[in-house]
């Protein structure tokens, strides 16, 4: 019962604003709901219902609640924001604010069309409610639109209908009038004796759009990646999701089902070193001897400092959960940042289509590396933990679609894809140890039958009468001893068989990429040639053009040549075997530079090679040839200005790799173009005949062998260029 | 005179010896088209010349270590919107929706394929150019530049706080987007409407 008179209140802003947020800036009904409940947040709240009933929705909480005062001079008022002074919330939880855009209030107009506002503060005697129609306003904007009221007299009197000009000043000087809006809202009292009781509801009704069961699935699996499980435990939030209507919703409690089914969970945290003193950040890495993953510690990280919790789910793992949790296997989607225990705007989307999921962090689009040990999104669930304070270069985009895309946040991105890569390092180790456990269990078995056989053997001689009935079992012994090695054969076989076709897919694959990068250079070759090709046509002859006409045509047949080669060797990878075996890198290597021995000799170059004797990697040999002819001829190019020209190859095993640097004494690549030259066609030897081609073709061969390029510190005196390259003995 | 419009091209592989150079320097002279191979010298120039009249030609895919394009061009819309940008690609038809969506809603000028010929692409550029001078800033440009040098530098308008602008002050406002150059440049837009409606018999003559 109202136990005062109902008043009126007025706000004034931009019902542009209104639209412009309240619509178009929260792009979906799951984030509005998720505008509401981070309001929630703000407000101290330890329990929120999002409840759905009839033509109603209702987000209800405990939190501090409102005055008449904060409705009429903040709640709706465009530009206060009284979040912004403050960035903390009160005592006792201090939560950094996260609505600070100020736009949830804005997101009920998107849920319903009129809002009845029911709030209260700790020791007050009374309900404040508050009531605003939606379409009110809307209906105030459409009627001013068409009214010639208000304008000034005499822009009336001038207004000429044949004139086309009129009416546009007429428009402006309306829209300037309706950045005002004179609606008048309704609010009351109501008394109550519960002075200890506080919150807020808002109450939606005229309810915009249907909420199906799947609707409030996604909702509740957005809600509940809201805190991470970092912060949740220092300041109570909980989530309800509330239905009568839809089946399962019953005063639901939303929390992550899925994590602790996961096979895998690894932590990395910050700190202090207790000895040292010194700041350090823990990184995931993988320890072979016991499959285990562990933390290292390094320094600290140019984004700054960071917590992150990862759990996988292996394949066992991902069918227990799909049979716990039925329909939900979206549950698992990858890693998500939280900022100040809140997951950061550019996750909070929804998207019920996976093909069209943003996948910010870039998980999935690794193209085609480990295809075969590489973690998608949809076996791990992340939480990244960061802090306003703590890493400030990490920035929601304007457009809320991403992060601006920093340095820092390069770097971010970069070691969150490592520390899943150590995740990859688990899976070989599984796969290797079953491999292993099967072969054992067929040898244990042979061994097993044998012993069988010679204890028949000798019941045989002891007593030579049961031989006729023995010799049933005997035989069947002698099958079952053959059929387990053609078992274990075969499984060696299989093995082999995998290996050989991981190899040849890979390769496939990055063929892929090289049709894709060669089209894209050759079309942009031809546009060039084209170009140059329209202004012969246009301008020749004319003396004033001579020095562009010799240029060009110079140009042109350059260009040519260029696409000649990079063609030529498009053929020579259609005709490449495809197969892997095994290589005496020492033999290999000292066989290539042999085949260069009369090209080396005339520039004067000394060749220096240091490689260890017993290196065999299990490898493409046309694929590895060409790593290092290109390598050969990149630095005969490289060094044609050079006095005491010299070339030095130098390799040797390093844990589970072939690692060698390939360097030479020119001139060197500048520090700002070393991630450059590894581009398709840039040269910076054009002059030499270089196309910018060599390297590009080292690059993508060794991606093809699994394998890594990268230009390191130079070792060569004064000058000069050193390559660094890592080949793994076997991706298995 | 006025000043010159200048053509900025950032782009990591285009040559310095394009035709498309040519006709361009031929028509904007030699010092006023220049190129950026690197994004962030790119932007920078951009933004340090904001006084100026600037097409920038901005191609999508700067290099893989590098800042694609389309956040080349959110940074300079982020400080200007009065830059026109022509996007280049040599690969348009692969442009995702997202990033369509976002050129034009935040008002690309143009989308343009890298590989067309001088022939395509030199009318839109020009085009570009052409409907500078048909905004706000440009028009008062063109005004001040009517005025004496002295002129222009003596403060002209007197703002309820006090602080005093001159012509060039007003400009260089205006261009950078600042609070003030935008309720300037809206209060002379209403006004120009309203005098027009006022005196159409003096449009009628022009």
């Amino acid at each position: 019962m109202r136990s005062s008179n109902t008043s009126t209140l007025k706000w004034r802003f931009d019902i542009n604003v209104l639209r412009l947020i309240g619509r178009e800036l929260i792009s979906d009904r799951i984030t509005a709901v998720y505008e509401l409940v981070k309001n929630c947040y703000d407000a101290n709240a330890k329990e929120v219902y999002v409840e759905f009933e009839d033509d109603k929705i209702i987000v209800r909480d405990d939190g501090l609640g409102m005055t008449f005062e904060d409705i009429r001079d903040k709640w709706m008022v465009v530009g206060t924001d009284s979040k912004r002074a403050e960035h903390f919330s009160p005592e006792p939880f201090r939560r950094r604010y996260v609505g600070e855009k100020g736009i949830g209030r804005f997101a009920t107009d998107k849920l319903g069309r009129k809002l009845l506002i029911k709030t209260k503060k700790e020791g007050h005697d009374f309900w404040l409610f508050v009531e605003i129609d939606w379409a009110a306003y809307e209906q105030k904007t459409n009627e001013s639109k068409f009214k010639p009221t208000e304008l000034p007299e005499k822009i009336e009197e001038e207004n000429n209908q044949e004139s086309g000009l009129v009416p546009i000043s007429l428009k402006n000087i309306r829209e300037e009038i309706l950045l005002f809006t004179d609606v008048e809202n309704n609010y009351w009292f109501e008394e109550t004796s519960h002075l200890s009781t506080q919150g807020t509801s808002l109450i939606m009704s005229g309810v915009r759009d249907e909420w199906t069961d799947k609707d409030l699935e996604h909702l509740n699996k957005e809600l509940s990646k809201f805190v991470s499980p970092f912060y949740g435990k220092k300041t109570p939030f909980q989530t309800f999701i509330n239905s009568d209507q839809h089946k399962g919703f019953k005063n639901l409690e939303v929390r992550s089902v899925a994590i602790n089914l996961a096979s895998h969970i690894a932590e990395i945290k910050f700190g202090i070193d207790d000895q040292t003193n010194e700041e350090y950040q823990e990184f995931l890495s993988f320890d072979e001897s016991s499959g285990q993953i562990k933390p290292k510690r390094i320094s600290k990280p140019i984004f700054g400092f960071i917590q992150m919790k990862l759990y996988f789910f292996n394949k066992e793992a991902k069918a227990k959960y799909n049979r716990a949790y039925p329909n939900k296997e979206d549950r698992i989607d990858g890693i998500r940042i939280y900022r100040d225990g809140i997951v950061t705007t550019p996750f909070a989307e929804n998207e019920d289509d996976p093909m069209k999921r943003r996948d910010i962090l870039g998980i999935d689009k690794r193209l085609w590396q480990d295809t075969f040990t590489r973690i998608g999104t949809r076996e791990v669930i992340g939480f990244v933990e960061i802090t306003k304070d703590g890493n400030p270069q990490i920035i929601d985009a304007t457009n809320r679609q991403d992060f601006v895309d920093t340095p820092e946040y390069r770097a971010l991105k970069e070691i969150i894809i490592d520390q899943l890569d150590v995740f990859s390092k688990v899976k070989i180790f599984q796969r290797k140890r079953k491999e292993l456990l099967n072969e054992a269990s067929y040898r244990e078995s042979i061994k097993d039958l044998r012993t069988s056989t010679k204890l028949v053997e000798q019941i045989e001689k002891q007593n030579p009468t049961l031989a006729a009935d023995l010799a049933p079992l005997k035989g069947q012994l002698e099958s079952a001893i053959a059929s387990s090695k053609r078992n274990l054969d075969e499984q060696k076989k299989m093995h082999e068989e995998f290996l050989r076709r991981e190899n040849i897919y890979l390769s496939l694959m990055s063929l892929q990429e090289y049709a894709a990068a060669l089209a894209h250079a050759v079309r942009t070759t031809v546009g060039q040639i084209l170009r140059m090709a329209e202004f012969f046509v246009e301008k020749f002859p004319n003396p004033k053009y001579d020095s562009n006409f010799k240029e060009y045509a110079k140009q042109i047949y350059d260009d040519m040549l260029t696409l000649n080669r990079v063609t030529d060797f498009m053929l020579s990878y259609a005709g490449s075997n495809l197969e892997f075996e095994e290589l005496n890198l020492k033999v290999l290597i000292e066989r290539l530079f042999h085949l260069y021995r009369l090209e080396l000799e005339k520039e004067k170059i000394t060749v220096h090679l240091e490689i260890d004797g017993n290196i065999v990697l299990f490898a493409n040999q046309k694929f590895f040839e060409e790593v290092i002819q290109n390598l050969i001829s990149n630095s005969i190019k490289a060094l044609k200005d050079t006095e005491n020209k010299r070339i030095k190859l130098s390799g040797w095993a390093e844990d589970d790799h072939f690692i060698f640097y390939f360097s030479d004494n020119g001139p060197g690549i500048r520090p700002e173009i070393r991630d450059k030259v590894f581009d398709l066609f840039y040269t910076e030897t054009a002059k030499e005949g270089g196309a910018g081609v060599g390297l590009w073709i080292v690059k993508t061969r060794l991606e093809s062998l699994a394998g890594k390029v990268k230009i390191v510190e130079n070792e060569m005196n004064p000058t000069g260029t050193t390559f660094q390259i890592t080949l793994p003995f076997s991706k298995n | 005179m006025q000043n010159p419009v200048q053509i900025i091209i950032i782009d990591d592989n285009f040559r310095s010896n394009d035709p498309l150079m040519v006709d361009l320097q031929e028509k904007y002279g030699d010092s006023n088209v220049q190129i950026f191979r690197r994004p962030n010298e790119g932007i920078k120039y951009v933004l340090d010349h904001l006084s100026s009249k600037i097409v920038v030609l901005l191609d999508m895919d700067l290099g893989t270590s590098e800042k694609r394009g389309d956040a080349v061009f959110a940074e300079i819309q982020e400080k200007t919107l009065l830059v026109t940008v022509i996007i280049m690609s040599a690969k348009l038809q692969s442009l995702s929706n997202e990033e369509l969506r976002g050129f034009i809603n935040n008002h690309a000028f143009s989308a343009i394929d890298s590989n067309a010929s001088v022939k395509t692409n030199l009318p839109i550029i020009n085009k570009a150019v052409n409907q500078l001078s048909l905004r706000v800033d440009c028009a008062l440009e063109e005004w001040i530049l009517r005025h004496s040098p002295e002129d222009r530098d003596k403060p002209y308008l007197t703002l309820i706080g006090g602080e005093k602008y001159s012509l060039n002050q007003i400009l260089a406002e205006i261009r950078k987007n600042t609070e003030l150059g935008l309720s300037l440049q809206k209060k002379i837009l209403n006004l120009t409407v309203e005098l027009l409606a006022r005196q159409k018999e003096k449009l009628a003559e022009t």
